[in-house]
């Protein structure tokens, strides 16, 4: 069946599917009046954005928003185009735009709170994730964002309680995973981590991201390195002020002699910890592209 | 009835829609893509910190949050946390050359056991105040730069600067 | 008394055959008359004009599946199915589907009969096969697997039968693009002698609600009425996509009509060969990959040296050459797909035609052209491979892409740097 409307569904269904390539390749076939469909450019700027051409993404998204200046997609999609660009400001008046004709549009709210988190206001950021979260408890995105919020505020906790909140309903939301491996990973749980990026990117083995997380949580839970937990536990400052306190303790305490041997594993395991990741870390990424 | 608890539910999420949909980003400037201007690895500061001393670190520190866009605010809190630790480092100098050591302690051996300390403490007020800016740019892909340059001249260069203030601050004083 | 209308009637007919409501109404009335054949033809005849009513058209299909006119009942589902009845198209689906499971193994195609309305109707997806394995270069081992595990039980369904094995069900070609999927698919089918129906997503994808689900399943109701035959479904994860990955519903509800049509419940796809073809293993929904369904895989792999001497040979047969080692070229051409040889001989005559250009001669393509042109490119399989080597590597718990594993470690692959 031959309609206008049959090259943008199979194009948005290549979309779908995750082939922008091919939405495009139809796309391109089009023209004439069929141009006129603020559709045909709203799937062509998402065609882009999923191929990372954010500027001719934003582009195309414009000419669809002259058509249509009142389409909240379009509007969202630019705001995402232009903040992937790091035109933050051009990015808040596109969403500011798509909000004030959707203002408790989750998705959207959900958006600009990450919008301005990149822009380094993280109170704002977190009353608008909240405020979308109240509106739609169960939407992935939304949940998403107040987790990604939560990260970046170094609220660890809370971060990984909301990505556990979104596993609930969506157990193979990749992102979610990795957001909460990356969680655990900051508050030292190397072996919580490692399971969850693993699942990450068993679910999503094209995100480089999360191979490069598996990758790292292999070698972070490698045998060898065993030894050093401590160090990725409680941080290499910590450590050092800690061995140090137990060094004058015991030379305090009139414990030469143990203070001496104690000094002597701790110089091991620093000499240890500047020779064996690095060889380590070698062997691991050997033969692997950058 | 309902179409009142509607509005009376709606209200507050109205009000507040209200406070948070006004822009707050229009004059914010995209980075620039020049690898000189990019952040570094806050985890390799503490090299700079144990190495080189609080002067050395709160160097490095304050042009790190600079390229990390920390508010003025917290510029000045870096500042005042690096004085802080270079006049801790001043007292606990001065204390411990007029105090009686432990045998197994030299008073050099002590003093410099106690600037690191004293490095170590204020790096980590230094990298609670830059962590969440990092973890913002690192989130959004920010690429890092490479601290070498710069750690090197600060270890060295200020590291040099701060054992000649510390000496002759603390030979003024004792004298 | 009905026999004189009916007689009467047929005198009409023959002065004014193109009188369809006419005809309906003999139709109707050779039905009641119990004559039963008659009546078919006449209904037939309608349906070749296109003149059957869709009204009449569940009812016609009823009395073909009891005069054992499984051909004919199910065009005249399809027409229904087209002509937007939803009421009792279910049911006489069932019944087709059960006669068809009553038949058993062994089934002779009748063909259609031809009425005075003209030539039979024959769907638009379906070909004969023309392809058979002797023009696909190499893949010996491909080939002797796809005899074993497809051809033999469609020969044989005999010896297969008395073990408990069945011809028809699932299977799934994956591989690199361009390396030869479909053209073993269609090669099997010509090895099989099958009619050979084709399903891409273009052919399926509409944007009006439900009537893609629809189009998938006319097209497999079309192949089982023409049983034995071959279905080919290319690209099969654009048309089952992942659910767990997929943003939109219309992917989702396909994927559910295509379930409900491998599952077929019963038997109903004895004797059809469904073979799917994809380079995206990773994409296609898992319950599609479940026993029952395309449970038999066959990797194509890149044509190994063997075969891709003998596709230089089929590419440059008919091209002026001399002096050509096609071996040499073809072991260096590692991991070279049958596209990217394609280009090789494009690029090689490209070189020649500048040079006939510029000379006014006709000069040959030789090793120097062909090797110039190895020199700029790459192989396009390896995109592929890096892709795969990810899955392999993060996402092969289950050991699903085994033998694509097995193929990584290959000594052509393990040189590169993916």
């Amino acid at each position: 069946m031959a309609t206008p409307e049959r090259p943008l569904t199979l194009g948005e269904h290549y979309l779908d599917i995750g082939q922008p390539a091919r939405a495009l390749e139809i796309m391109r076939q089009m023209a004439g009046a069929e141009l006129e469909n603020p559709r045909y450019w709203y799937l062509r700027g998402r065609a882009l954005y999923a191929l990372d051409r954010h500027a001719e993404a934003a582009q195309a998204l414009r000419v669809g928003l002259k058509r249509a200046p009142w389409d909240v997609q379009l509007l969202h999609l630019l705001s995402c185009a232009e903040q992937q660009q790091g035109n933050l400001a051009a990015a808040e008046r596109a969403v500011l735009a798509a909000l004030q004709l959707a203002p408790e549009n989750p998705a959207l709210l959900s958006q600009y709170g990450l919008l301005v988190a990149q822009g380094g206001q993280l109170a704002k950021a977190q009353r608008l994730v909240e405020l979308a979260a109240r509106l739609d408890p169960e939407n992935v995105y939304v949940g998403r964002a107040r987790t990604a919020v939560a990260y970046l505020q170094g609220d660890d906790r809370a971060a990984t309680r909301h990505g556990r909140e979104i596993l609930t309903q969506a157990p193979e939301d990749d992102v979610a995973h990795y957001m909460v491996g990356a969680a655990l990973s900051e508050q030292g749980e190397v072996s919580g981590a490692k399971k969850h990026f693993t699942t990450a990117a068993s679910l999503n083995p094209e995100q480089q991201a999360f191979r490069e997380a598996v990758l790292q949580s292999r070698y972070y839970t490698h045998w060898l390195l065993w030894p050093l937990r401590p160090f990725n536990r409680w941080g290499t400052v910590r450590v050092w002020m800690g061995a140090m306190a137990i060094l004058l303790t015991l030379e305090a305490l009139g414990q030469s002699r143990a203070a001496f041997i104690f000094a002597i594993a701790y110089i091991a395991l620093c000499v240890y910890s500047w020779v064996v990741p690095p060889l380590l870390r070698w062997w691991m990424w050997r033969g692997r592209r950058s | 009835m309902r179409t009142t608890e509607r509005e009376q539910d709606y209200a507050p999420i109205a009000a507040e829609l209200d406070a948070l949909l006004k822009p707050s980003l229009q004059d914010y400037q995209p980075r620039t893509p020049q690898p000189e201007k990019r952040p570094w690895q806050l985890s390799y500061q503490v090299f700079v910190a144990f190495f080189g001393g609080v002067l050395s670190a709160t160097l490095v520190a304050y042009l790190n949050g600079r390229a990390l866009r920390l508010s003025r605010n917290q510029l000045l809190a870096i500042l005042a946390a690096g004085l802080v630790g270079f006049l801790a480092t001043i007292v606990v100098t001065l204390l411990l050359g007029r105090a009686s050591m432990p045998e197994f302690l030299s008073p050099g051996d002590a003093t410099t056991l106690a600037s690191r300390a004293i490095a170590l403490l204020t790096f980590l007020a230094f990298y609670r105040l830059q962590k969440p800016a990092d973890r913002v740019y690192a989130f959004f892909g920010g690429e890092y730069g490479s601290i070498l340059p710069v750690g090197l001249m600060a270890i060295f260069g200020l590291g040099f600067v701060q054992w000649l203030l510390v000496k002759m601050i603390v030979a003024a004083l004792a004298g | 008394m009905s026999a004189d209308r009916i007689t009467a009637l047929l005198q009409a007919l023959e002065l004014t055959p193109d009188n369809h409501p006419l005809r309906l109404l003999l139709a109707e009335m050779l039905q009641s008359a119990g004559q039963i054949q008659e009546a078919i033809q006449q209904y037939e005849i309608l349906l070749s004009a296109g003149q059957l009513p869709p009204q009449s058209l569940l009812g016609a299909g009823e009395l073909a599946v009891a005069a054992d006119r499984l051909d004919l009942a199910a065009h005249c589902l399809d027409q229904a199915l087209k002509a937007g009845l939803v009421d009792g198209t279910a049911a006489l689906q069932a019944k087709i589907d059960a006669k068809h499971a009553e038949k058993g193994m062994i089934r002779v195609l009748l063909p259609v009969a031809a009425g005075p309305g003209g030539a039979p109707a024959v769907s638009g997806l379906e070909k004969r096969e023309k392809v058979t394995f002797a023009d696909v270069g190499g893949l010996e081992e491909v080939k002797k697997v796809i005899h074993r595990l497809i051809i033999l039980p469609l020969m044989r369904p005999d010896i297969y039968w008395r073990y408990g094995r069945q011809a028809g069900g699932g299977v799934l070609f994956l591989g690199p693009p361009g390396c030869g999927k479909t053209l073993l698919a269609r090669a099997t089918a010509g090895e099989c002698k099958l009619p050979f129906f084709n399903v891409r997503i273009e052919d399926i994808l509409d944007p009006w609600f439900g009537v893609s689900e629809r189009n998938l399943h006319a097209a497999f109701t079309e192949a089982r009425a023409k049983a034995p035959c071959v279905l080919l479904i290319d690209e099969l994860d654009a048309l089952a996509y992942a659910r767990r990955k997929q943003q939109g519903q219309v992917g989702r509800a396909l994927v559910d009509q295509m379930l409900q049509e491998l599952d077929a419940i019963g038997a109903e796809n004895r004797q059809v060969l469904i073979m799917a073809a994809t380079n995206a293993p990773w994409d296609v929904d898992e319950a599609l990959l479940r026993p029952g369904r395309f449970d038999r895989r066959i990797f194509v792999p890149p044509p190994d040296a063997e075969a891709r001497y003998q596709i230089l040979k089929i590419l440059l047969a008919s091209l002026p050459v001399a002096n050509l080692d096609l071996h040499q070229i073809a072991k260096k051409a590692e991991l070279f797909s049958g596209a990217d040889l394609k280009a090789l001989v494009e690029q090689a005559v490209d070189q020649v035609i500048e040079e006939a250009l510029e000379s006014q001669a006709e000069p040959p393509i030789t090793m120097k052209h062909l090797e110039r042109a190895l020199v700029g490119l790459r192989p396009t399989t390896l995109e592929w491979l890096s892709r795969a080597q990810n899955y392999v590597e993060f996402a092969n718990q289950d050991e699903r892409y085994q033998e694509i594993a097995d193929f990584l470690k290959a000594p052509e692959v393990r040189s590169r740097k993916l």
